[in-house]
């Protein structure tokens, strides 16, 4: 059986939440609110099927890479930090207006999504191999990695932060709008990472611990 | 130790020397690389041939920004105004509508930068300084209806009824450029009945009721896709831009042509944005240093060259200076930032459990390298992706990302590998010279 942590569902039931709200404003014509003639230039058909073939693509090299686990555990960590990060730029550009750079810098996003999955995904796999006490979860794999990775994700992190913060200190307010896709995006990762990525990852490996 | 064929005598290969000489060579370079990208230089005596700096740089006399053309919001800009040609005021809604068209036109001609804005009952276009303001104005003000008009000058259909327009090279040799339309049902009935009719003559393409173009129909035309010729690629590229972008609900009249303006993104954002990416460039620089110490000092090495070679690049590719560049190229470094990171972090921890530095080194790669690797090959797939999907700014973001990607992928795993481990030949392995925190003492 597929259990997933419950803070992971808490989670994803607040990223759900922001997305159905986002949903709601944009039906509503209030949400995701550009900067002058910016609208006009956004194909959104053309952003959604990039944003599922990243997701098909992350799944395909996840699987290869490492296994059916890790596949879905990169792709779903791609999926939710895209939709939620679409989901905060549509809030958000209430008060900072989007850019014609929106879809690009959106897509993005993903740069943060695998510095700080990647690592992750690797040392709990690589801790699930070693570890081979009866007790051992793939739960507690996914923790412990967590904690191993912790002082590069801090790293990375602050690189990341900086790297933002050089355009937020350059630039007027239509600077900041054009970032808020990579800051968003920069959110959504940290989120996906620390609190549903690796739950979902030892959900997903769980049924064959038990079959096995 | 190595054999000499000839004699069989053996011979010591001085690896020391060998690993001055090449670290030597790699920064003598280096700093040729980086001194060509701040300076340029003349290629010939005549002056006929230029390579253009490419680094930017806060200096207002530096010419990269010919190689680097920045954007309208990285860059100063000329505004134009625009009154709609109608009597009585113009509605909001038609003005919106005309915003659109405007933007998508702009776009389609490459200006990715550019801004269309209402104001006071008409509209006010920003433009980079380096457009070509006149000839720009003429293709914004024009209504861009598209007519197929009869010898009788009858219209049977018109702009509406194309579906996709592109241009091309009607021939090998390049002289000739034709324009490629695709129709709709009605459309591809409409002109396969014509062209069968006016087998001969000619039909006109006209746009606001000017003849842009009457070629001679040869033979029926019942494939509903037509390659018409057009005079030069200018005149292509206009009409494919304004047939794209769809139909003004009105002209406009130019009001004012090119007045002076500020970076959309702030005045002064480009050599505060400089300063600011150069200070970025030295914190992070100083904290390798001063915690990975010789091996931080190589990071900071690598993570210049990545730098220059990505502006050298993205100058080649003619991406200009503008946020789509600056942030694919900020992107990447990041990712190149994030390797560096993972893997002098666990170099570091093997040398503090007692392993030596080069078996340190050569696990770091094995281990936390792959990390990074997979994060480099995972985003540069995501990239070409980008780049086969779309015709427009993702694309052009992917093109630089990738790019700049596989530079860091090269650096990291290739230049950094070697000159490490020439490093330690030519220091010694001695862990205090690699990470922070260790004395000689503590190594004893």
């Amino acid at each position: 059986m597929m259990r997933i942590h419950k803070s992971a569902f808490q989670a994803i039931i607040v990223s759900a939440l922001v997305i159905l709200v986002a949903l709601v404003m944009t039906l509503l014509n209030l949400g995701m609110k550009y900067h002058l003639g910016a609208q006009a230039t956004v194909d959104y058909p053309s952003l959604f099927l990039a944003i599922l073939l990243m997701v098909a693509i992350s799944f395909l090299f996840g699987w290869m890479r490492y296994n059916l686990a890790g596949g879905l555990a990169l792709a779903i960590a791609v999926l939710h930090d895209q939709l939620l990060s679409f989901a905060l730029c549509a809030i958000v550009s209430l008060a900072l207006k989007l850019s014609v750079y929106t879809p690009a810098f959106l897509l993005a996003g993903t740069a943060f999504t695998y510095c700080f999955t990647v690592p992750w995904l690797r040392t709990a796999r690589k801790l699930a191999r070693t570890n081979i006490a009866r007790d051992y979860t793939r739960q507690m794999a996914a923790q412990q990695a967590l904690t191993q990775v912790k002082p590069l994700f801090l790293l990375t992190l602050t690189a990341a932060v900086l790297t933002l913060l050089v355009f937020l200190v350059s630039g007027n307010l239509i600077m900041a709008g054009t970032l808020l896709p990579l800051v968003t995006g920069l959110g959504a990762s940290v989120l996906s990472v620390r609190l549903i990525t690796p739950y979902v990852w030892a959900a997903f490996t769980f049924r064959s611990k038990t079959r096995r | 130790m190595a054999k000499n064929k000839k004699t069989g005598k053996k011979f010591a290969v001085n690896r020391k020397a060998v690993a001055a000489l090449t670290l030597a060579v790699a920064l003598a370079l280096t700093v040729i690389f980086v001194t060509l990208g701040i300076t340029g230089r003349k290629m010939d005596a005549q002056g006929l041939y230029n390579l253009l700096p490419w680094l930017p740089t806060p200096s207002q006399t530096s010419k990269w920004r010919e190689a680097l053309v920045p954007g309208a919001g990285m860059g100063e800009t000329l505004v134009s105004s625009l009154s709609p040609a109608v009597e009585g005021e113009a509605s909001r809604e038609d003005l919106e509508t005309a915003v659109r068209v405007l933007s998508k036109r702009l776009q389609e001609l490459g200006w990715t930068d550019a801004v269309v804005e209402v104001k006071e009952g008409g509209l006010r276009v920003t433009l980079p300084q380096s457009a070509d303001v006149a000839s720009l104005n003429g293709i914004l003000s024009t209504k861009g209806e598209f007519t197929f008009t009869d010898p009788a000058g009858e219209a049977f259909m018109d702009g509406s009824n194309v579906t996709d327009v592109d241009y091309d090279y009607g021939d090998a040799t390049g002289n000739s450029i034709v324009l490629s339309l695709k129709f709709d049902d009605f459309g591809k009935e409409a002109f396969a009945r014509k062209s069968t009719e006016l087998a001969g003559q000619s039909i006109s393409l006209k746009r606001d009721g000017e003849v842009v173009v009457s070629p001679r129909i040869g033979e029926p035309i019942t494939q509903g896709t037509v390659h018409i010729p057009m005079a030069s690629l200018d005149i292509a590229r206009e009409n494919m831009a304004i047939m794209r972008s769809g139909t003004l609900p009105f002209a406009f009249n130019l009001l004012e042509e090119g007045a002076e303006g500020q970076p959309l993104m702030g005045a002064g954002v480009q050599t505060i944005l400089l300063y600011a990416m150069g200070a970025l460039f030295v914190v992070i620089a100083l904290y390798f240093i001063a915690r990975f110490r010789l091996g931080g000092l190589l990071a900071a090495w690598m993570m210049l060259l990545q730098t220059a070679f990505s502006w050298f690049f993205a100058a080649l590719m003619r991406a200009g200076f503008t946020m789509l560049t600056l942030a694919a190229i900020q992107l990447a470094f990041f990712v190149t930032v994030f390797a560096f990171l993972n893997l002098f972090n666990g170099v570091q921890r093997d040398v503090q459990a007692g392993r030596s530095v080069r078996q340190a080194l050569r696990d770091g790669y094995a281990n936390e390298g792959h990390a990074s690797l997979d994060v480099f090959t995972g985003l540069v797939l995501l990239s070409v992706a980008m780049i086969i999907l779309d015709q427009g700014l993702i694309r052009l973001f992917g093109e630089v990302f990738a790019i700049s990607l596989l530079i860091g992928l090269a650096i990291t795993h290739l230049l950094l590998r070697v000159l490490l481990n020439e490093t330690v030949w030519l220091f010694g392995g001695r862990t205090s010279l690699y990470t922070a925190g260790m004395t000689n003492k503590k190594e004893a």
